[in-house]
């Protein structure tokens, strides 16, 4: 994120509509494990969702309610997607209070899944069975029950539509029902809990982190 | 479960992974029948998903989803995962190391940041303040807060 995302320009150029703030979670029982690696030193390859244990991009207002969050890894183009998203999403808010609000986040989300091609069963479906049917149908373009059809899917089988599109990357081949199921799960997390207040989150991340120990690595050697 | 999920994060940051570590051994029952066989991984091939193994006579195989049983694959995933991180998933990350220079020089969690020509303030209220336009709600910013595994101008 550091090394690739922050320095695109189109990213760069997108923060200037935020105040950005940064915090650790050294120390925090539901962080994730990595390789730890400095700033000057080359990134690896990373595909979009990896480490959602370890990175967290959220969104809040000035009253510190999260209205979006991205987690794990973000190649830079769908960062600068995700934050025109918020962006937009953000401009709406500023017209409403309390459940109105809330209700334009949850609508927001779903209506950018449905964008995305997700099906209403994906959306609303929860636990196991939203889990599996966030990874269901990674295998190939407009199979029946995976909420795709053909003329949505790029190259690597990810939707175009939405304002996502997925880098015609052989790194993601294969990967395509993990990167759908962190997308689903990010949007699902504000359609369940819209304008969570942070210090909420940080007290307990773990209804989007989840309790297991994931590990990730970005450094670009063979270590 | 598709082979590419069952290795997932451990394995997504290198292509083509050589493995440093020599001495620790799998025994692994493929699916041709020729297990149970003791083998060392060599290599994590990511383009075409498949692993190189080294057998104890020195000859080398190539493997795929469809030669492993699945607890075989867990046993590998676990062992990629040691072999990547350096320590054993199940123990909670070392912490940070003092003597860094990144440490040295007063990158710590606490201080605002300067990354690619953007400030990145690292007290929420602050943030929020600053959030906060100064005339009409319409100029009100959103915070964009990263929240990190490690320190965003040192080790991450």
């Amino acid at each position: 994120m550091r090394t690739v995302s922050f320095a695109s320009p189109a990213v760069r150029d997108s923060m200037r509509d935020f105040v950005c703030h940064h915090t650790s979670t050294e120390g925090d029982p539901a962080a994730g494990q990595s390789i730890r690696h400095r700033p000057n030193e080359p990134a690896g390859g990373c595909i979009r969702g990896n480490g959602p244990q370890n990175v967290q991009t959220l969104f809040l207002t000035p009253d510190g309610r999260i209205f979006h969050v991205v987690s794990g890894y973000v190649p830079p183009d769908e960062l600068a997607s995700e934050m025109e998203f918020a962006r937009r999403l953000f401009s709406g808010l500023s017209a409403r209070d309390g459940d109105a609000a809330k209700e334009l986040v949850a609508s927001s989300h779903r209506t950018r899944l449905a964008e995305m091609g997700y099906s209403d069963g994906q959306i609303n479906a929860r636990g196991v069975e939203g889990m599996l049917a966030g990874m269901m149908g990674g295998t190939g373009p407009g199979e029946p029950g995976n909420g795709f059809t053909s003329g949505q899917r790029s190259g690597n089988g990810l939707p175009r539509s939405g304002g996502l599109t997925m880098p015609e990357n052989p790194m993601t081949a294969g990967f395509d029902g993990m990167i759908r199921n962190q997308i689903l799960t990010d949007h699902r997390y504000l359609i369940d809990r819209p304008l969570e207040s942070a210090a909420d989150f940080d007290r307990d991340p773990t209804p989007l982190v989840g309790n297991g120990q994931s590990f990730f690595s970005s450094s670009s050697g063979g270590n | 479960m598709r082979w590419s999920i069952l290795l997932s994060f451990a394995v997504l940051a290198l292509w083509l992974t050589p493995f440093a570590t020599a001495d620790e051994l799998l025994r692994l029952r493929l699916r041709d029948g020729s297990g149970p066989v003791e083998v060392r991984l060599i290599a994590w091939n990511f383009q075409n998903q498949r692993l190189t193994v080294e057998l104890a006579d020195g000859s080398r195989r190539d493997l795929g989803p469809a030669d492993l049983h699945d607890s075989d694959r867990r046993a590998v995933d676990k062992l990629l995962n040691r072999q990547l991180s350096g320590r054993d998933p199940g123990n909670p990350p070392a912490p940070p190391n003092a003597a860094d220079p990144a440490y040295l020089t007063g990158s710590d969690t606490t201080r605002d940041v300067e990354l690619h020509g953007v400030h990145w303030l690292a007290d929420r209220d602050e943030a929020l303040r600053l959030a906060l336009g100064k005339e009409a709600a319409d100029d009100d910013r959103p915070v964009l807060w990263f929240r990190v595994l490690g320190n965003l101008s040192g080790f991450m």
